[in-house]
């Protein structure tokens, strides 16, 4: 685990020590340095002091640190005065400051020559170093006492600022797997309110996705009341009569009513299917091909049914889609068309390009539709009022989803030449390249 | 007795009539709201029982119900619904339905439901219809005569059943015909006299009493 927090803290201690520590041994030269050059002025006051106030030699050593030592010479180099025998066999020829090894020990020593005397001042550079060192050490203590301080500010402040991070991440744990509420994103820093934002579109999105589900199983469950209801109580009545012809009639039902039960399960696993799937730009079908396959899929039945079914296929267009698709919706109209048409009638199946679009027509010879009903029957589970022949409420629905999906639209419109139904279909036509 | 049943499914509808027909009731079939109305206005079918679906086309279960309780009609409803929401049935309820069953539900307690709703309708407790020495049990469709169990054609009971359902009443040969027969029964003009001649036999003839002009009734304890 990564935390953000703890790298931030290590990192910003990390380099808040090293630029303390660097800055420390900058500070601790410098300071160590100006200590001396303070003390050399030290040495040199002293030096004038002594050469002006030459008679009163000792009381000038008396007045200062017992640790420089003082010698004189006159001018014919006889010396004077010598606070420490060691100094007394030093003649230094060179004015100004030098390092010297007095007695084993090395001095700091400060020379002038002034109204014909020899004058040298020393200090130990043991001495001096402690001073310089002492002042260093002065100087940087505040500063090594406050880093600790400042480890603490800075963990308390990223603590702090993490703190709304912490709170989202709190309150995506304690929710539940359908929790609708979005996630805070008030007072989010600027870095963090974005990435809450999307999971939030992203929440609101899968809220409405499982909204959709619940919806479709309970609208699924109630449509399969009606089914089921009438299977019970065809399986009820099944060994009601003595009768072996009533007895086989019953049977005949209840085999109705099976078939009846499992259409609608077929449907509604194409529906949920085609609502679950997305659009897949890359495939196309030929839309000819796929109207000659819906008539070899129908010509059957509607042989059986005694109806003409034609297929008119000369587009030559290209849509998009795949061609279960391309057979969901044609098989499911024309289907629709066959189940409204009586014997004898014809069922009519058209493709044309018009204007960049691919129009495919069904029509049927059926008793049509009143007018308020032609976009109702496109709602999900909607009955035709008193109508027998009357589905599951599932197919037109389904065809318009996938339609939809493809890019397409499909309406039903009453024929005005005579009686019956046309389904239109109009789909983009896609350039075969 | 005789029943109507509201419901556009055709398939619950056809297993609803072969169910109860078996059953031994008569019993009609409309699938929409409007000719459920209709049939529940015409006093001379004379149904005893209501089966009304809520989804039906034109005219919904709980308007049938609503305007059969507005004309003063207590007739026992029961509530066929694919709905099993709570505040559906209070509202079927307090509109003045006798009982509800959510689809789908077995045959069996649809007929008990109806023995019971018929039983209450006319003021009685026990299950058994009872006069002197007949008994009739309506939930095994048996007759017993002094404990002993006698055989009878599902309109015999029909109509021995009528009889004993309201003891002291004299029902006339139109009220008769009425509850045994359905809408699509052809009904010979001798057919109740040809049944009644039949019971007699089985059962006793002095058990059912002529009432010259009038009708019929089981007789009085003597």
């Amino acid at each position: 685990m990564r935390s953000l927090r703890r790298r931030l803290l290590i990192s910003l201690w990390v380099a808040v020590t090293g630029v303390a520590v660097a800055s420390a041994v900058i500070a601790y030269f410098q300071v160590s340095r100006r200590a001396k050059h303070l003390l050399d002025g030290q040495l040199q006051q002293i030096a004038g002091l002594v050469s002006s106030q030459r008679a009163g030699t000792a009381d000038v050593r008396g007045s200062i640190d017992s640790d420089v030592e003082i010698a004189i010479w006159n001018h014919a180099g006889a010396l004077v005065y010598s606070s420490t025998p060691s100094l007394a066999h030093h003649y230094s020829a060179t004015p100004g400051y030098s390092e010297e090894i007095l007695d084993a020990e090395p001095y700091r020593v400060y020379t002038i020559t002034a109204n014909g005397d020899h004058i040298e001042v020393a200090q130990p550079v043991d001495v001096r170093d402690d001073q310089a060192e002492a002042a260093a050490l002065a100087a940087l203590l505040p500063g090594l006492l406050l880093l600790p301080v400042l480890g603490i500010v800075i963990a308390f402040v990223i603590r702090a600022l993490l703190r709304p991070v912490r709170e989202v991440a709190a309150s995506v744990s304690q929710r539940n797997t359908f929790a609708i509420e979005a996630l805070p994103s008030q007072g989010l820093p600027t870095e963090v309110a974005p990435l809450v934002d999307e999971i939030n579109r992203l929440l609101a999105r899968q809220n409405e996705a499982a909204q959709r589900e619940r919806h479709f199983i309970e609208d699924a469950a109630h449509a399969l009341r009606t089914p089921l209801a009438a299977l019970q109580l065809q399986a009820d009545v099944l060994d009601g009569s003595p009768d072996p012809a009533e007895r086989s009639a019953r049977l005949a039902d209840l085999r109705a009513g099976i078939q009846r039960a499992s259409r609608l399960s077929d449907q509604l696993l194409s529906m949920a299917r085609a609502d679950s799937a997305t659009a897949d730009g890359s495939r196309t079908t030929n839309v000819d091909e796929a109207l000659l396959e819906v008539r070899a899929l129908h010509l059957a039945i509607a042989t059986a049914m005694h109806i003409t079914l034609e297929v008119h296929a000369h587009s030559h267009a290209l849509v998009r889609g795949d061609s279960r698709d391309l057979l969901l919706i044609f098989g499911n109209l024309t289907d629709n068309a066959l189940r409204h048409t009586a014997a004898g009638g014809r069922v009519a199946i058209r493709s044309e390009v018009d204007a960049g679009e691919v129009h495919i027509e069904i029509s049927d010879e059926g008793p049509g539709l009143p007018q308020q009903e032609l976009s109702r029957v496109f709602e999900r589970f909607y009955q035709i009022p008193g109508n027998a022949r009357a589905g599951s409420g599932l197919g037109l629905s389904t065809v318009e989803t996938v339609t939809r999906r493809l890019g397409g639209r499909v309406a039903l419109l009453n024929r005005t030449d005579r009686s019956g139904l046309v389904a239109r279909v109009a789909f983009p036509r896609i350039d075969a390249s | 007795m005789r029943i109507l049943i509201a419901e556009d499914d055709p398939m619950i509808g056809g297993s609803l009539v072969r169910g109860l027909t078996d059953e031994g009731y008569s019993v009609d079939w409309v699938r929409d709201g409007e000719r459920a109305d209709l049939a529940l206005q015409d006093q001379r079918n004379d149904f005893q029982i209501a089966l009304l679906d809520w989804g039906l086309p034109s005219k919904s279960g709980i308007e049938v119900l609503r305007s059969l309780r507005m004309r003063g009609d207590n007739i026992p409803v029961l509530i066929l619904t694919a709905r099993d929401a709570l505040a559906d049935r209070v509202e079927g309820l307090d509109l003045g339905a006798d009982d509800f069953l959510i689809k789908p539900f077995e045959l069996l307690e649809l007929k008990a439901r109806i023995r019971a709703l018929a039983r209450r309708h006319v003021g009685r407790l026990e299950p058994r219809l009872k006069t002197h020495s007949l008994e009739l049990d309506p939930s095994t469709r048996s007759v017993y005569r002094k404990g002993r169990s006698i055989r009878l054609t599902a309109r015999e009971y029909a109509l021995l059943h009528a009889l004993m359902v309201r003891p002291h009443n004299i029902l006339s040969r139109a009220q008769l015909e009425a509850r045994i027969y359905g809408w699509t029964d052809a009904i010979e003009s001798n057919a109740i006299e040809f049944l009644l001649h039949g019971l007699r036999q089985k059962i006793g003839s002095e058990l059912i009493e002529n009432v010259r002009g009038l009708g019929w009734r089981i007789a009085s304890d003597s």
